[in-house]
């Protein structure tokens, strides 16, 4: 990570530096504000600032992506990108950052110099706004926000090798439509569907792109022995900090972005009390979804020969040569589980449409023991409690589609009764795999 | 004064579905290399996951570093390290992998860390679940020796490894026993690196023990180890 955030601020530094590129984001800083105070007022469709986005893009990836830095004696990294992915190898010195890293740093640069300009060449626009109005400097750094959700995507695509012209054409052309339809769907979701789609489309991208290549550098000399330890602790604090404040400090941008998502996301509702703020929620929910498991690895994140089968209890196995009680293991997994079941229970809560949606919170809960359950048996290898578990969660789910889509005239039964089903379910599933919470009996692995 | 021993075993009794492992009596002192063979199904897994707290005891006592080791597993597994080739690792890159893994060893000895991935050609940038299945049987062993373990419990360390890698192995194994204070304790089917190797010999067959003792005494010099098990039995 840390050569990455180098790698960032060395790309920006050098714009910033270089008169050349002074000139050129200057040219295209001026030509996205003409063009922005001449349809500000009278066009705000999401085609127009999606095209701004592309003239920036197109006018930045010239001059701050990886063309910039030529080798020497070897040309321009510019000339040659759609031969072949080997010129990577020479073209990229051999840092110690993955290209992944690389393409995401170099993207992430260009949206900043865009964004940067954005600022400098439009303070007319914040300037028009009524003196005072938090909301409209709100809604301009909201603006420049959404921009560079837009951007980040499509600088990917475009800074990504591809193994062919074709291909890359290809790629940097079918991320156009796509951006469209966001562009298009997202002011019916919410402000903050943005970032969760850019990531998407980002992660998407790097997971298609051919950025994972290696560089043919020897073995010997590229680690050094601080960089494989860390600081040793009694094992129980090192398995609360693996289990919990690892992952979010492994994740501290996540967990940034999702709480300063969520401060804003309450501040613009106080303010105009429109329904970014429902799906602001919604969208921390489920970052606290992709933050908690993703971070501590827990499902489907081991290597066996074979394959991992769901209920192999590789989980469990993974940690048993290690000085770690498998019940205290087993404890942060139903703890994780809970968390989960109830995060989603704060997703549900943010159907803005549904009318008995109030009721989805607290049955949520319940539902979210079944998914502990669900998920400890998992861990464990226990295929029976574990296929329960699953069932109950199903159940509960969709008792709680029941009064979801029930009117206020309904009678009363007809909300309690499924009510009821969600909670009986939801503890059915979640009860039995307590059992291995204190177990003392053979492992199986 | 004999050192205290570092596994101490009593009347074992281990039951694992239908098949019932039996050890009457059974001790590795510190500063050994034990060998444990017999075909398949003896029961030398079921011995070494019960030594390594992996698995819990029916009857009889078992004693590591004089912990139980299924009770106890923190105390005896901080000084025991276990390699099983089938054993999960965690699916991330090397590196991470054993920076995770380090934080729970006090001992973890980060240079001899990367004496074993270039010993064991192993790239600490490659991800886990890309290696073959004898490069993860390297890393695995990797894993188990980083932190200078007392005891270093091997299940079949060399299945996969070529014979570099099992070179590799044997230094690396004899290097651990330099220290005094240290044993290893492995199971293996290649009996010709057991016998080159092992000062103790533990037979299993049908979940029993066969035989137990020093190597030379119980092959004796004229013949081989694969002959002796022939001679009883228990091949």
């Amino acid at each position: 990570m840390t050569p990455a955030i180098y790698h960032f601020a060395g790309r920006v530094r050098e714009a910033v530096r270089s008169p050349r590129l002074l000139l050129a984001g200057l040219a295209c800083g001026v030509f996205a504000a003409t063009l922005d105070a001449r349809v500000a007022t009278h066009v705000r469709h999401p085609l127009v600032v999606m095209m701004f986005g592309l003239s920036y893009l197109g006018g930045l990836a010239s001059v701050i992506g990886p063309g910039a830095s030529s080798s020497p004696g070897q040309g321009r990294f510019w000339s040659t990108r759609f031969v072949g992915v080997d010129k990577l190898d020479w073209a990229h010195p051999p840092l110690p950052l993955g290209s992944r890293s690389r393409v995401l740093a170099e993207a992430l640069a260009a949206v900043v110099i865009i964004l940067a300009w954005r600022a400098i060449l439009e303070p007319a626009y914040v300037l028009a706004l009524p003196p005072g109005s938090w909301a409209g400097i709100l809604g301009f750094a909201r603006d420049r926000w959404v921009e560079a959700c837009m951007i980040l995507p499509c600088a990917v695509a475009w800074l990504s090798p591809a193994r062919s012209r074709a291909l890359h054409v290809v790629r940097s052309v079918a991320i156009a439509p796509l951006v469209i339809a966001w562009s298009l769907l997202a002011p019916r979701v919410g402000i903050w569907s943005w970032p969760v789609v850019a990531l998407v489309l980002t992660v998407g991208l790097l997971e298609l792109s051919q950025v994972r290549l290696r560089f043919t550098v020897p073995f010997r000399g590229r680690t050094r022995a601080g960089a494989l330890v860390r600081r040793a602790r009694t094992p129980e604090s090192q398995l609360w900090r693996d289990f919990w404040s690892g992952p979010l400090t492994a994740n501290v941008l996540v967990a940034l972005f999702m709480l300063v998502a969520l401060v804003s996301n309450a501040i613009l509702y106080s303010l105009s009390r429109d329904r970014s703020f429902v799906s602001g929620m919604a969208t921390g929910a489920w970052v606290a979804l992709l933050l908690v498991p993703l971070g501590v690895q827990l499902l489907g994140r081991q290597a066996r020969r074979g394959g991992t089968p769901l209920f192999g209890g590789s989980f469990v196995a993974a940690w048993s040569a290690l000085p770690v009680r498998r019940d205290t293991l087993l404890r942060g997994v139903y703890a994780h589980g809970l968390l989960w079941g109830g995060c989603l229970s704060v997703f549900s809560l943010t159907f803005p449409d549904l009318d008995g949606r109030w009721l989805i919170g607290p049955v949520g809960l319940a539902a979210s023991l079944s998914v502990a359950g669900a998920l400890v048996s998992v861990a464990i290898g226990d295929r029976w409690r574990g296929l329960l578990s699953m069932g109950a969660t199903v159940v509960s789910l969709g008792a709680l589609a029941m009064p979801a889509m029930l009117t206020h005239a309904a009678p009363v039964w007809t909300t309690v009764a499924p009510i009821a089903v969600a909670a009986l379910a939801g503890a059915a599933g979640g009860l039995p795999p307590l059992v291995h919470l204190g177990l003392r009996r053979a492992e199986r692995r | 004064m004999a050192a205290d021993p570092l596994v101490q075993i009593a009347g074992l009794v281990v039951h694992r579905g239908r098949f019932t492992l039996s050890v009457p009596e059974w001790r590795v002192a510190p500063g050994q290399v034990v060998g444990v063979v017999g075909p398949n199904g003896a029961g030398k897994s079921t011995l070494l996951e019960s030594i390594a707290g992996l698995r819990a005891t029916d009857g009889g006592a078992l004693r590591v570093f004089g912990c139980d080791p299924w009770g106890d597993p923190v105390a005896v597994r901080t000084a025991l390290g276990f390699m099983s080739d089938d054993l999960p690792v965690f699916a991330m890159r090397i590196d991470r992998l054993l920076r995770t893994l380090s934080g729970y060893y006090a001992t973890w000895d980060a240079a001899l860390v990367e004496s074993l991935l270039e010993r064991f050609e192993l790239d600490p940038r490659d991800r886990v679940w890309e290696l073959s299945r004898g490069q993860g049987t390297r890393l695995r062993l990797v894993t188990a020796m980083a932190f200078r373990p007392r005891l270093l419990v091997l299940d079949e360390p060399a299945a996969g490894l070529d014979l570099a890698g099992r070179r590799t192995l044997i230094e690396s194994v004899l290097d651990i026993v330099r220290d005094p204070q240290r044993s290893v304790i492995l199971s293996s089917h290649v009996l010709a690196d057991v016998e080159r190797i092992a000062d103790e010999l533990l037979v299993v067959h049908n979940g029993l023990v066969v035989r137990a003792g020093r190597t030379d005494t119980l092959i004796g010099d004229r013949r081989t180890l694969e002959e002796a098990l022939d001679a009883w039995g228990a091949v």
